[in-house]
């Protein structure tokens, strides 16, 4: 059957692909090493001579050492890890607490269009305001510790979420309704088995930005009071004039974005495993 | 099962108040296990023809009788299965799922024991349309040709007993199409349904029917039949006969004398 050799040949041309992914692979990861030595390499070239004064920019190494010296205290659990661990917390359950909120109302309004028609311009401005505008009133209402961070990242975050439901809910082929019409799905049956699914993209394109959305959040609520996270290291190396302290602790915040970003594109990749991407 | 269509009649009321005739008044009947084709050209309503026919879309007049019983309007049966042009299957189900698909829908849906049945009918379906070895195959992983081969599979699992094909091989190349042909045939007379093909295409039409239903369109009907007189078993052979040629003939001088562009 030409079916099957079709498969073979495809087969054959996956292992194909793979042998030049590898090297491509190689040779991309090589060119990205380069550019953070170039990089790093200009900064200590020109903070070292002082054509770019200490107070302005700290050197290069001094980073790296204090850096170092912040990753050796998360470890051995110091007070570099309180800071780590309370900024990591402050994300995660802005984000859980997003996805929660977000998925919620964006699902009743994707299924009551009346309401959605009534209230999609508010969540349009809503999400068009500075949510850091917010801040004060956050403070008032929820205090300096844990809440009022969290608060604020699912402020930040949720917008997100919602507005992807909706778009997710609403994204269902005609055809695929055609045809579980056809067969005498029932709307529950139609929700499980084909708008559910087909929202499941849409769903992680919103989780993957609130992460990112919720570390946002969660450090503002920092800068708002309180005394720990990275944010508030930040806030106090400024104050203290120790710039070196405030690169490590953003250094560590990218980290933190970035590993926790990559669980929920990793996550998506299993559960969305029929759509292919470049991401 | 035999289908019996009296005076059926569709109009469409468009948002300013003018109402368009899609179907004027078509009576035709198909005995049990024939295969009829629709032809025509676009907006001849040989598509709404079949979606009234399988109770996708309600009628406006007439009637339509299976097996000498009135079909409820605008209802779909169990009884009928379809197939689209799209092959429209679940890209997150594998190919074994998407055939058993129907079983799990519906008010009612099947029980363990008829369930484990139906795994096995999917699964005979599958071997049926020579996708065995694709069982656990996602449908993005198949050809065009195996797509289609799929969704009839999945038409077929709850035993249907009428078949209503709308365009089902309109995307493919000619070569997979002329497979297919040949493939519908063979699943047509082992299983025995009754079959209304919609297309407009006059060789398929001519090949694969036992007769050819003509229609032109504003308003949309139907306007001559023709006998197709070509025996069976077919295959791609016939084409380019005499009698082959004769037949499409036929169909073409029906569909000349009642319309031109």
């Amino acid at each position: 059957m030409t079916a099957k050799s079709d498969i073979t040949q495809s087969k054959a041309l996956d292992a194909l692909d793979e042998d030049n992914a590898m090297g491509r692979l190689a040779r991309t990861v090589g060119l990205q090493v380069l550019t953070a030595v170039i990089v790093l390499g200009l900064w200590e070239l020109l903070t070292a001579t002082e054509i770019i004064a200490g107070y302005l920019l700290p050197r290069a190494s001094d980073v790296l050492i204090t850096f170092w010296r912040d990753v050796v205290d998360i470890v051995t659990g110091g007070r570099m890890w309180m800071h780590f661990y309370t900024t990591l917390i402050e994300i995660v359950l802005g984000f859980i607490g997003s996805v929660i909120i977000g998925v919620s109302i964006g699902a009743v309004l994707a299924e009551f269009k009346p309401l959605e028609r009534a209230v999609y311009p508010y969540v349009v401005a809503a999400n068009a305001t500075p949510r850091i505008a917010f801040a004060p009133l956050i403070v008032i209402w929820f205090g300096f510790d844990y809440t009022s961070k969290v608060v604020m990242a699912i402020a930040v975050a949720a917008f997100p979420v919602i507005v992807n439901t909706i778009a997710g809910l609403g994204a269902t082929d005609r055809d695929d309704l055609r045809l579980m019409r056809s067969l005498g799905a029932t709307r529950l049956q139609v929700l499980w088995r084909v708008r559910l699914p087909t929202a499941l993209p849409y769903l992680f394109a919103g989780f993957e930005t609130a992460m990112l959305f919720s570390a946002v959040g969660a450090v503002i609520g920092e800068f708002m009071g309180g005394n720990a996270g990275l944010g508030y290291v930040t806030l106090l190396a400024q104050e203290l004039f120790r710039l070196d302290d405030a690169f490590s602790a953003i250094a560590l915040l990218s980290i933190q974005g970035f590993v926790l970003h990559r669980l929920v594109v990793i996550a998506r990749r299993r559960l969305v495993f029929w759509q292919t991407d470049s991401v | 099962m035999e289908i019996d269509i009296r005076d059926l009649g569709k109009v469409y009321s468009s948002s300013r108040g003018e109402s368009v005739v899609a179907l004027d008044g078509v009576t035709t009947s198909i005995a049990a296990g024939d295969f009829v084709s629709l032809v025509g050209p676009s907006g001849c309503g040989k598509s709404t023809m079949l979606d009234i026919v399988a109770g996708l879309i309600p009628r406006t007049t007439g009637e339509v009788l299976f097996n000498g019983v009135a079909a409820p309007n605008g209802v779909t049966s169990k009884g009928v299965g379809l197939v689209f042009q799209k092959p429209v299957l679940l890209p997150w189900r594998t190919t074994l799922e998407n055939v058993f698909l129907p079983a799990q829908l519906g008010e009612d849906p099947v029980g363990k024991e008829r369930g484990l049945e139906l795994k096995e009918r999917a699964l005979e379906l599958l071997d049926l349309v020579g996708l065995e070895q694709f069982s656990e195959k996602y449908p993005w992983e198949l050809s065009g040709g195996m797509q289609q081969r799929v969704a009839i599979a999945r038409a077929l699992l709850l035993e249907a007993e009428i078949m209503c094909l709308d365009e089902p091989f309109a995307a493919l190349d000619e070569f997979t199409r002329e497979q297919m042909h040949e493939e519908l045939l063979r699943i047509w007379k082992q299983q025995g349904f009754t079959a209304i093909f919609v297309t407009h295409n006059i060789f398929e039409a001519a090949f694969l029917s036992n007769r050819v239903l003509v229609m032109t369109p504003r308003p949309g009907k139907v306007v001559a039949e023709v006998e197709i007189d070509l025996p069976r078993p077919r295959s791609t052979d016939i084409i380019g006969t005499a009698g082959f040629t004769d037949n499409v003939r036929k169909v073409r001088e029906a569909m000349a004398e009642h319309w031109s562009v």
